[in-house]
């Protein structure tokens, strides 16, 4: 089959500026995106540069954008991305700097990784043999171990994009394997440093990560259950945690949103210069005729809602 | 034109912060001939926020939801891109699971409800594509938006996680935006961000990130020739038009001037209705440029909004933050004077940590009294 691949190019060698270079070759029916790859470099183009190894999704090297989202070129053939021979856009993971063409500076992305600690730490003395957690202790883990750091959800997370200091969803979700390993007693200590700035409350839960690991590491719901263990563990002055109550409590007292509340909660009653700017955003609301309610709406049956919330919020307790 | 019934779920938001979305959704739902049942004993969906807290909890508000649209037989409708998530993501998770499924029943037990999973809640923006069909559509359209260009924002939650919303059945829905604003006549402005995050969710959590992603996305849709941006999400409206402005100076230096246009106004404009009707005065980003070069001459806003009651409560809401600040200034001189005096931290850790639901609770009464004078 005929296959047209429009890839990304940038060589700072020479000192070029990126542009995107067409190829069409044929193809046989069953390749993948990077058979189609290596191919080029070998029959057309010997100066494309692209990182892989084991072509078959256990090694991580080959994570590029696939038509703008990240995916692993060897996993993905090409008739499932281009069924008629449409054109396919090939480009260097997001959120990493290029060294050329297709091979992206990793270093940003171990950084990040070795930021959280990536190793057990536990507090007694290691025992001589095997460290044995039962089965069950660790099924949770199986799909975040699954993890081989190819750094697709870090190409397309969206609040790493507007703020590199951002621990990023791999490293976060590696922080939460070892967060939740029952042999690991620096969790309390893990979750403290998670719950500062640039950690678990700048995720904007926007699934990007989620949508293109191609493991199913899933790391934003890692996030959640780390927001929520940290609040467990007592960590409470972050507007995240604010924000987070102040929703349960609404919908549990109206079964709806109040979120005028929710606003000045979460912003917190002592941040003045929050007020402030919260009051102009207010006021320029209330003018347009768009304040939410002051009087908060509430759902017609709210005191079932409020016994459900009542019942599944102790259950979990 | 057949009738099509349906539950109406509208969200929150839009019986809140976006009235607008509400009122234009109400006139645009007559116009294309859908009967719609208010869910008035529905929770809110939690919005990703509360599932973060409590997964089960979520699932079980819920699957409460789906399961009173299914009393009644009907399917849901929906506004919000991020209830269609929240809600088709609950839905997911039970219809692949039966034991999970018994799980959540269980709780809604006491309330004499079950789930069996015959029903689906589907947002307009698929509904126009699906049940009612693009040639149909084009059919309530009496006039031409030929010219115009809009950038379509879907919004996270009604395109990932793909699994749980049926794009493997239904794969126009990755791109129903895009096909409903050429069905108007208008052209599309394809651009980078449209379907990446809004910024919202961490809006109250980390501004200046979350004013970046406004000032990007708008900055950029304008930067491609965008006359408006369409968006089926009101939270993401929320951020997008509210903070626009705002961000554009941090973040560009210019000005937030690119009208953020909810799905059923654009509906609504092609159908001719009136803009005014549509609340387009309800914005924070003036559409009033925008509007007359849609409808020349035609009335942008209502003049109803805006009288002496409103100004008389703004007046009174400018006095009580005024008051708040002053109360606060003067808590924070008296907290230095106090520290200088007895260095001693541990009444302001005190005052610090302690919950000030009461300074909300008697904000609130004398908003209420404003509120019953002005509006």
């Amino acid at each position: 089959m005929k296959a047209v691949i429009d890839v990304k190019r940038f060589d700072p060698e020479n000192n070029s500026k990126e542009y995107f270079q067409k190829y069409e070759l044929d193809v046989d029916e069953s390749s993948t995106i990077l058979d189609a790859l290596i191919k080029i470099r070998e029959d057309l183009d010997g100066t494309l540069a692209l990182r892989c190894s084991c072509r078959a999704s256990i090694c991580g090297s080959c994570g590029m954008r696939v038509n703008g989202s990240a995916k692993l070129v060897c996993k993905t053939r090409l008739v499932d991305i281009s069924p008629e021979g449409e054109k396919v856009q090939v480009e260097p993971l997001g959120n990493m700097p290029v060294i050329k063409d297709l091979v992206v500076d990793m270093n940003p992305f171990w950084n990040k990784v070795k930021q959280v600690r990536p190793f057990m730490m536990p507090e007694n003395t290691e025992p001589e043999g095997e460290y044995i957690a039962s089965n069950e202790s660790m099924t949770h883990l199986v799909d975040v171990m699954n993890c081989i750091m190819c750094g697709a959800c870090v190409s397309d997370c969206t609040a790493l994009e507007v703020d590199e200091s951002f621990i990023g969803p791999a490293a976060l979700a590696k922080a939460y394997r070892f967060v939740a390993d029952p042999r690991d007693d620096k969790s309390k200590d893990r979750l403290k440093y998670l719950n500062k700035n640039s950690g678990v409350w700048d995720c904007t839960r926007c699934y990007a990560c989620v949508e293109v690991c191609p493991k199913g590491v899933a790391p934003m719901e890692r996030i959640m259950k780390m927001r929520d263990l940290a609040i467990e563990e007592g960590f409470k002055n972050t507007s995240g945690y604010r924000h987070t109550k102040s929703f349960v409590n609404s919908v549990g007292r109206l079964g709806r949103l109040d979120e005028a509340k929710l606003a000045l909660t979460s912003v917190g009653f002592f941040n003045i210069f929050g007020l402030i700017d919260l009051a102009f955003v207010g006021l320029k609301a209330l003018v347009r005729g768009k304040l939410p309610p002051i009087l908060p709406h509430k759902a017609e049956s709210s005191e079932n809602i409020k016994k459900i919330v009542n019942k599944i919020e102790k259950k979990k307790v | 034109m057949t009738v099509k019934k349906y539950a109406f779920y509208p969200g929150c938001v839009a019986r809140g912060g976006a009235p607008e979305l509400y009122q234009s959704s109400l006139l645009v739902l007559d116009k294309l001939g859908i009967e719609t049942i208010e869910l008035d004993k529905a929770a809110c969906t939690g919005a990703g926020v509360l599932q973060e807290k409590n997964q089960k909890l979520g699932d079980v508000l819920n699957i409460r939801t789906l399961a009173l649209a299914e009393e009644m037989n009907l399917p849901i409708i929906t506004i919000c891109s991020t209830c269609q998530g929240v809600i088709s993501q609950a839905n997911h998770r039970v219809l692949k699971s039966p034991e999970y499924l018994e799980e959540i029943n269980a709780e809604l037990k006491e309330e004499g409800l079950e789930y069996k999973g015959s029903t689906d809640v589907k947002h307009l923006l698929w509904i126009l594509i699906e049940d009612i069909g693009l040639d149909e559509l084009k059919k309530t359209f009496k006039k031409e938006l030929k010219g115009f260009n809009f950038a379509p924002f879907y919004g996270c939650y009604i395109v990932r996680p793909s699994d749980a919303l049926g794009f493997s059945e239904n794969p126009e829905r990755q791109h129903s935006l895009d096909m409903v604003i050429n069905s108007t006549g208008a052209s599309v402005t394809d651009f980078s961000g449209k379907t990446k995050c809004c910024g919202f969710p961490i809006l109250l959590i980390n501004q200046k990130n979350s004013l970046k992603m406004v000032s990007n996305h708008t900055g950029e849709a304008k930067d491609k020739g965008a006359d408006a941006m369409v968006t089926p999400c009101p939270l993401c409206h929320l951020n997008l038009d509210g903070y626009q402005g705002k961000a554009r100076k941090a973040n560009r230096g210019d000005k937030g001037d690119l009208p953020i246009i909810h799905l059923p106004q654009l509906l609504g404009l092609a159908m001719g209705i009136e803009p005014y009707r549509l609340g387009f005065a309800r914005h924070i980003v003036s559409t009033k440029d925008f509007i007359s070069s849609i409808s020349p001459g035609e009335r942008h806003s209502d003049p109803q909004n805006f009288n002496i009651a409103m100004l008389l409560g703004m007046m009174g809401f400018g006095s009580l933050i005024f008051a708040l600040i002053t109360a606060i200034g003067a808590f924070f001189v008296l907290r230095a004077i106090y520290i200088y005096e007895w260095g001693d931290n541990s009444f302001t850790h005190y005052i610090d940590t302690c919950s000030f639901e009461g300074i909300y609770f008697i904000g609130k009464y004398i908003c209420s009294i404003l509120g019953f004078l002005g509006f």
